[in-house]
Formats: C-alpha cells, structure tokens, sequence
C-alpha cells in the first residue's frame, strides 16, 4: 500500500510543481469544447445523445494528453530503471500510476462540465450526481487502459502516435456504454433503463484493470 | 575468498546482432573490477544482465549463491545499479528522491538512512532542494546515494563517469573508494582507462562481445593503455 502512496504521490507532487500537463490538457478540452460550440451555432435542441458523445469525446482527447506524458516522465533519466531493479512488486507501479492518472483527468472532467454546461446552456441540475457518477466509472476504465498502454508505448519509436493506436480500439466498448448511460440519464431515462450498461461498465473497469494489472509485471520487466 | 559472481557460457543476442558471446568469469567478493571496452563492446548489456535488467539469451549467471534465472528478486535485494543516467526524478528533492526509492525496498526509519545517506555524499545542506537545480556531479552522487540506499553487497557501475567535469569525477571517485574500503564488491565499466583504475583490483577487457583481457591489476596506466590498445587491434 506504501508502495502505490509512493507513486500516486511522486506523480501528483511532480504535476503540482511543474504544471506540466493539468493545464495544457484543460485547454485542450476547453478548446474542443468551443468547436463544438460553434459547430453545433448554441442550439437548444441537441440531443442527449449528442452532448453525451461531444463530453466524452472531449474527456477521450485530452484525457490521452495526460497518459502520453504519464510513463514519459518514468523515462526521463531513466528513473523507471531504479523502480524496475527493487525486488518490490511491479503492480504496485501499475496502480499508482492508475490512480494519479485518474485524479489527474477526473479533475479536469470536474472542470469541464460546468465549462460544457455553460457553453450549450444546459440544466444538469437534477442528475449531475448521476453523470458524475459515471463520468468517473467510464474515466477509470479509461484510465486503466490508458496508463497500460502508455508504459506499451514507452519503448516505441513514435509513443506519442502509437498510444491512441493501441488505446483506441480497447476503449471503444467502454465509451460506447458511458455515453449511452450518460445519454439515458441526461434523456430523464428510469435507472432500471440503464442498469444492465451500467453493470456491463463496471464489469469492464473491473476486467480491464485486473488484466492490465497483472500483464504490467511481464510488460516491464525485459523477456 | 568464495565467489561473489558467477558467470558461465554467458551469451545474448539480439535479433540484429550478437552483444555477448560465450562469456566466463568468476568474481571475488570485495573485489573492485573494472570492464573496459569501446563503444558496442557490449560492457552495459553484460551489466544490464547482472543487474537483473536484461536476461539472457544462455549462459548461467550466480549472484551471490542465487541464481539470476530464478532468484531475480533475492539478486536484487542485494544489488545497487548505477548508470550515466541519474534515474533520479528532477521536480523532487534530494531527500524526497531518497525517500521515495526507499519506499520500494521497505526501508525501516527511511528518513534517519536518507539523511545519512546525504551526509556521507555531501549533499545533506541541498536536501529540500529539486534535483533540477543540482549540476550533473551532485546528481551522480545523489545517484549513487539512492543506490545504496538498501546498502547492496554488489554494485553495477555502468559507465558512471560520462558527462561528469574534473571535479564531479574526483568527487565521485572519493565516495567509489570509501565504498571498496567498506567491502562493497563493485563493478564497474568505462570506456575511458584514466577512470577507475586506480581503484581496480581487478581489470577486464571486452571487445565485440568477448572477453578478451581478464587479469588481476598490477599495470601502471600507460602500460595498461598499451595492452588495450593491443588487444582490440587482435
């Protein structure tokens, strides 16, 4: 457990000083969110399913910034070497990682919906608990394979295009069902309509972050 | 004196080339042994593989009675790593650095070993501040600091000079030498004979993947840069 503190704290404290990715990744989505804006000309009627898709969207893109960095900064200096060399348990990085990754992205979601409602003039006011909700289920499964993919990439000539290469096609099931939970939820749908996607959600995070978890070991370690 | 490392038929290949080949050695505890070699002799893909960083392709290895095949984890408890990469994280502190490594081996009261540590490299009065700001000798030692911050019987030094000034490599030599007076058995490789011979107990030399010199040191410089010299041409 002091293990994953370890990381989740280096890699937070690490952001905190150097502003290196909160930022740029918050400017990123806020910029996307005004072509959004001006593509859809303010309109009223934008389906649930629409703003659904335009926020996830949103969160994919410059969620993926963060990741990109995220075992970049483990290379620099070749400081992952001197995690790689202790004879502690390589999960424990894997988890770590996760975890900072999603506080990192979850926050910048925490910014951009009040952004996005404001932006598409929109009330949220009765299930934005329930669009929190699984904003950060469907960020955690994100994020899980994300951060997996991102130490894959690390030794790749080309990292920064081959992680949205390799994420991609893994996520698309976990996309696909946040925003149609969000979408149900923003459409004033019941909770027994979108129950079954939800527990297909959470089964996802669940598998995802397990098998990502215990093929880190062999990821890192050279064969 | 038992051995401390046992190197037998040790060979790796690469897809594209052969690093290692049929390499045998055997290396006595406390020993202060330098690897010399031109670049692509294969010096830090042999200290990858004693490290536990890279495995080979064939060959046994035997770090201290535990094999490298199957007993990674106890080699490692044993061991310290340092290369001309600092593998320190630049927006953390001095001690912050120690602190965290120190988290990975369970290191029991981790801030009185930290500052110790600090100490005996000079660096305690720079502890709170970010490595970005120290210049490259002050990293290398602080490398070496979290190196041994599970005092590892055995030390990998993969080229531990390079980017070092005059200074930084007197320095670094001064915490080398207190390091073999305690016992440490050290290895060390360089591609450049004015760095660590002096130290060297024993001298070894590796060019295009094979050992091609392996003798206990008595040569004076110039007369071991004549041998080198000799060697690779052959």
């Amino acid at each position: 457990m002091n293990k994953i503190a370890a990381i989740f704290w280096k890699d937070i404290i690490t952001e905190i000083r150097s502003k290196e990715i909160f930022p740029i990744m918050l400017i990123f989505g806020i910029l996307i969110l005004l072509i959004f804006n001006f593509a859809f000309e303010f309109r009223s009627e934008i389906t649930p399913n629409a703003i659904s898709a335009m926020l996830w969207i949103t969160f994919i893109f410059a969620g993926l910034l963060s990741l990109s960095r995220s075992f970049a900064l483990e290379k620099e200096n070749d400081a992952l070497l001197s995690l790689v060399i202790t004879p502690a348990d390589k999960t424990y990085i894997y988890i770590g990682k996760l975890l900072s990754n999603f506080v990192l992205v979850f926050l910048m979601e925490l910014i951009i919906i009040p952004v996005f409602i404001l932006f598409f003039n929109l009330d949220f006011s009765s299930n934005l608990l329930s669009v929190l909700g699984v904003v950060a289920l469907g960020t955690f499964g994100f994020i899980a394979i994300g951060t997996f993919f991102s130490s894959m990439a690390l030794n790749t000539k080309m990292k920064e295009l081959m992680l949205p290469v390799l994420t991609f096609p893994i996520i698309i099931p976990v996309i696909i069902t946040s925003v149609k939970i969000c979408s149900s939820i923003l459409d004033g749908k019941d909770f027994s309509q979108y129950k079954s996607s939800l527990q297909v959600l959470v089964t996802f995070d669940i598998i995802f972050a397990v098998a990502c978890a215990v093929l880190f070991e062999y990821l890192i370690e050279d064969s | 004196m038992g051995f401390e490392i046992e190197i037998s038929n040790l060979k790796k290949n690469y897809s594209y080339l052969t690093a290692i080949s049929d390499l045998n050695a055997r290396l006595e505890k406390g020993d202060f042994i330098t690897l010399f070699g031109p670049n692509g002799a294969g010096k830090s893909t042999l200290l990858k593989i004693l490290s536990t960083l890279l495995k080979p392709s064939e060959g046994n290895v035997v770090i201290s009675g535990h094999d490298l095949g199957k007993n990674r984890n106890e080699i490692r408890k044993i061991i310290g790593f340092v290369s001309h990469q600092n593998m320190l994280y630049e927006n953390l502190t001095a001690f912050e650095n120690l602190k965290f490594i120190s988290t990975f081996y369970s290191i029991k009261k981790p801030d009185e070993i930290c500052g110790k540590l600090l100490q005996d490299i000079g660096l305690y009065e720079r502890r709170s501040d970010p490595v970005k700001t120290f210049s490259s000798g002050m990293k290398q030692r602080l490398s070496i600091a979290r190196t041994l911050i599970n005092n590892p019987k055995i030390l990998f030094l993969d080229e531990p000079y390079n980017g070092l000034d005059q200074e930084g490599i007197e320095s670094f030599s001064s915490i080398l030498s207190d390091l073999k007076s305690k016992g440490h058995t050290i290895f060390l490789t360089t591609h450049n004979i004015d760095e660590g011979l002096e130290l060297s107990d024993r001298l070894m030399i590796l060019n295009k993947g094979k050992l091609v010199f392996d003798q206990k040191n008595i040569y004076r410089k110039e007369e071991f840069k004549e041998i080198y010299f000799s060697v690779l041409k052959n």
